[in-house]
């Protein structure tokens, strides 16, 4: 600790001493950048208003465990975030997210719809779309259909999953993923690193501008960190909390329902040295819709009012038989 | 005036079947495929070694036939045992493309060029119905043999060669030798018809008997047309539809063409008519194309004598395998190629076999450094023969390099994005060398209601000796994630179990929605509950699969997925929404 406290402020004395960094990895303009989260609540939770490029930010979930030990959800928040980083605007299109799962549990069909509607311009207008379509074509749904199919076949959202075997060869992997500047987002969930591998890491996230997304166990929020960030990831129950505890069976977007909106307490627990001090810890609440990834802007007061016509909606059966 | 030599192999799907799998020979062997109905179709069948036939007549299955109709024709014929002894394999057109080109290589051992020839006309007995397949379907060789015949004692003599040759590999060929491709592909075609009216004007003295079958026949210069005139009109490869306009109205043979004005056959027909007439003549020039891939580069080294694994260095190998590539890259600069796929033969000491590496690019490379960087990795991983007596790098299929132009300035200008694509394809490669081909791959969404099989892993790296799916140098599935969108709309779990996991579960009602469950230990209690989404699928795999979903929120913000297993009405963890 202290060691490493030593090595901090010698990068810092160097810094200013000389203009230039003691350590490989430079790269001034990327450093500079600063990219909008695509949620808003956690671009205002995190301190430079975004997350800059080139650095590592650590999912810490509640538990002690982590991936699908847990069912917090804090994975699904960290594949959010790198499919926003990767549909940014400012940012050169045709970046991949590189998913590295080493259990081989990650379930991809999960976050593929995500990527194809991070084109289109809203959320709901993709489930509009969906209910259309199932009551006939109208012209206007054709046309925003087309549009949602040019959204859907843009090829340049790529996403590859690598399945190691080892943690070693995990370790590796994510190492050459974060070295690779053409990659928009590394997202893993490793469940042991120690401090080097991680201080490996991050020289290669800023080197190259990559930003690295890692979900890890609760535990090691003692320890220290090269990330940047730390962002502690919260389900708070079920969105009827929102509501005052009623049931609330209204919808709040378009064809999505309550169930396909998770609500996160996102908490800021230090992160780049911090976590020795103690000092009061930011905190936002974050909506986010499972079904495209976005996050779900707290509803008005009143879609919140219980709409006891539809009290049977999670009754509702689907049926797929063929 | 050239002269071609044409080697027709027929019914070759079935032809590299026996060759590969010569306990087939005994059975009735069908190639099917699907039509666009999914209906099974025959593309070719053969029974290498029938009973003797009985009185009976033989057995008249056209392709194009349904297996069924070709069953009841073959049943009558032979009876009914025929029937349950017939093997029946789908169509595999890529392979025998593929077969045929090393077929190629192999034949040039005859004359410098060879091509692999044309199909036979779209539709011609109801073949050939899928357009792309039509590319592929091939079944002969061409050689130009101008100037090499007399290597083999003659044109008579080297058709007699080939032919026997080939049939020495168990493959059985007719071979003709004509002045223009067309034309030998013709005469390829009817040997014996071409045969009975060719003049001996060299009598065979020898080995006249090995051609009683007539297998090969010998066109001499400039006399296509008059010993070519009885042929049909397929023979100049003209389809189906325009061979029968011309039928209709009397003309059958090509001789019969011929004597048609060509200015009239130019008004009245299709195109192709007057272009494959002046082919046969030899008035236009017909060229024939290598394959791709023909010549593709090695480099071996051999050590003088064999040394022991374990007393190389560590530069040794990377140094070595460095040279070997570059011998291999510089041939395939010069025509804008990179390596798409190599092979590394390790050869061991006396009498051991090789240790052979395969590696696979995501896309074709042409630098030395990347490769012999994905040779050592994947070397790291593999176990080196005891004595090393030599090392070949052999590059197994090349791909057009993408051509990029230069960064003088290479900051984050828009020039720089390809750069950035082509790191990426260097990291997949690095990525597959060192954790292997399956474990890197682009997920696609399948159609497919069970949610194991809602998606499908694709390998990025291609397999060394084919095309991978996505083609040389181009991305996974261009419309992968709109190819299907994921049945039933809902939200899935990010975490998905291999095989659920029993769950003891408490319901209210008997078909109702879970109230608490354990799990690891715990008492979850349910505090909201989306479902039944119902899953009644896959009855063609196996046991039908009947489940009722339930999106599962605990008190805890935990969310779970669980089903109902209809059958048995137990519960089952299937993924969490981690």
């Amino acid at each position: 600790m202290r060691q490493l406290d030593g090595v901090r402020s010698l990068e810092r004395l160097c810094r200013q001493a000389t203009g230039r960094q003691a350590f490989p990895g430079q790269g001034a303009t990327l450093e500079q950048t600063v990219v909008s989260s695509g949620l808003p609540s956690l671009d205002r939770l995190l301190p430079c208003g975004g997350i800059r490029l080139g650095s590592l930010i650590e999912w810490l979930e509640p538990t002690t465990k982590s991936g699908i030990e847990t069912a917090a959800g804090a994975a699904a928040f960290a594949l959010a975030v790198a499919v926003r980083l990767q549909a940014a605007d400012s940012l050169p299109a045709g970046r991949p997210i590189l998913v590295i799962d080493r259990g081989g549990r990650f379930y991809p069909p999960a976050v593929l719809p995500w990527l194809a509607a991070a084109d289109s311009t809203a959320c709901h207008d993709k489930a509009v779309v969906g209910r259309r379509q199932r009551r006939g074509n109208s012209p206007a749904a054709s046309r925003r259909n087309d549009r949602l199919e040019k959204a859907g076949t843009r090829a340049d959202r790529q996403l590859y999953v690598i399945r190691p075997d080892s943690e070693a060869d995990e370790i590796w992997a994510i190492d050459q993923a974060l070295r690779c500047p053409g990659v928009a987002a590394v997202v893993g969930w490793p469940q042991r690193v120690a401090a080097t591998p991680l201080r490996r890491w991050q020289l290669a996230a800023k080197a190259s501008g990559v930003v690295g997304l890692f979900v890890r166990p609760a535990v090691t929020r003692q320890q220290p960190t090269w990330a940047e960030v730390r962002v502690q990831v919260q389900p708070t129950g079920h969105v009827q909390a929102a509501a005052g505890g009623r049931p609330m069976t209204g919808r709040p977007t378009g064809r999505a329902s309550w169930i396909d909106v998770r609500a996160y307490r996102l908490v800021r627990v230090g992160g780049g040295w911090e976590s020795a001090t103690a000092v009061a810890e930011p905190a936002a609440d974050c909506l986010l819709d499972l079904t495209c990834g976005r996050e779900c802007l707290r509803p008005a007061a009143a879609s919140l009012q219980p709409d006891w016509s539809r009290s049977t909606n999670w009754k509702e059966p689907v049926c797929h038989a063929s | 005036m050239p002269r071609i030599m044409t080697i027709w192999l027929p019914r070759w799907p079935v032809q590299r079947l026996l060759v590969e799998q010569p306990s087939l020979r005994p059975q009735p062997v069908f190639v099917c495929r699907r039509n666009h109905r999914g209906l099974l179709t025959v593309a070719t069948w053969a029974w290498a070694m029938p009973p003797a036939r009985p009185a009976g007549r033989r057995p008249a299955i056209e392709p194009g036939m349904s297996l069924a109709e070709a069953m009841a024709v073959l049943a009558p014929a032979y009876g009914s045992w025929a029937c349950r002894m017939a093997h029946v394999v789908d169509e595999d057109a890529v392979g025998d493309r593929q077969a045929l080109e090393t077929l190629a290589r192999w034949a040039r051992r005859f004359a410098p060029v060879v091509a692999v020839g044309p199909a036979a006309a779209a539709g011609s007995a109801g073949r050939l119905a899928v357009a792309h397949l039509q590319a592929l379907a091939s079944d002969c060789l061409q050689l130009d043999v101008t100037g090499t015949a007399h290597f083999f004692g003659g044109e008579s003599r080297l058709a007699r060669t080939a032919t026997w040759t080939l049939a020495a590999r168990g493959l059985h060929a007719r071979v003709a030798i004509a002045d223009t491709p067309t034309a030998s592909w013709a005469a390829a075609r009817h040997t014996a018809a071409v045969a009975a009216v060719v003049p001996r004007l060299q009598p065979q003295r020898q080995g006249r008997w090995l051609n009683r079958q007539q297998r090969w026949v010998v066109v001499p210069p400039g006399q296509q047309r008059q010993l070519l005139a009885g042929l049909p009109l397929t023979a100049l490869r003209l389809p189906v539809g325009v061979a029968e306009t011309l039928v209709e109205v009397g003309v059958e043979s090509i001789g019969q063409l011929l004597q048609l004005s060509r200015a009239s056959l130019r008004q009245r027909f299709d195109r192709l008519v007057t272009f494959r007439l002046a082919a046969f003549l030899g008035e236009t020039a017909e060229p024939l194309q290598p394959p791709d891939g023909d010549a593709l580069p090695s480099a071996s080294y051999a050590f003088d004598l064999p040394v022991l694994s374990r007393d190389l260095t560590g530069d040794d190998l990377p140094a070595l395998c460095d040279r070997l590539v570059r011998d291999c890259l510089r041939p395939l600069a010069a025509v804008g190629k990179g390596i798409a796929g190599l092979q590394v033969r390790l050869d061991g000491g006396s009498g051991r076999p090789p240790t052979v590496i395969d590696v696979g690019l995501f896309r074709p490379a042409a630098s030395a450094a990347h490769l012999v960087e994905l040779i050592m990795l994947r070397l790291s991983r593999t176990r080196l023969p005891h004595e090393l007596a030599g090392l070949t790098v052999e590059v197994v299929s090349a791909a057009p390099l993408p051509c990029r132009q230069q960064v003088l300035f290479d900051a984050a200008s828009p020039a720089a994005v390809p750069q950035a694509g082509q790191q990426v394809a260097g990291l997949l490669d690095r990525l597959a060398s060192r954790l292997g081909r399956e474990a890197v791959v682009e997920p696609q969404l399948l159609a497919d209601a069970q949610p194991e099989a809602a998606w499908a892993a694709v390998p990025v790296a291609g397999v060394v000796g084919l095309p991978s799916g996505r083609g040389a140098g181009g991305r996974v599935g261009k419309g992968g994630l709109a190819a299907a969108t994921p049945a039933g709309g809902s939200c899935r779990p990010t975490f998905i179990l291999p095989r659920p996991q029993p769950l003891e579960v408490l319901a209210i009602a008997p078909e109702g929605p879970p109230v608490r469950f354990r799990w690891q230990g715990r008492l979850h209690e349910v505090a909201l509950v989306r479902g039944p989404e119902r899953i009644e699928t896959a009855w063609w795999r196996g046991p039908t699969v009947r489940r009722d979903y339930y999106i599962v929120e605990t008190g805890g913000g935990g969310r779970f997925w669980l089903f109902r297993g209809l059958r048995r009405q137990t519960w089952f963890l299937h993924g969490t929404f981690g």
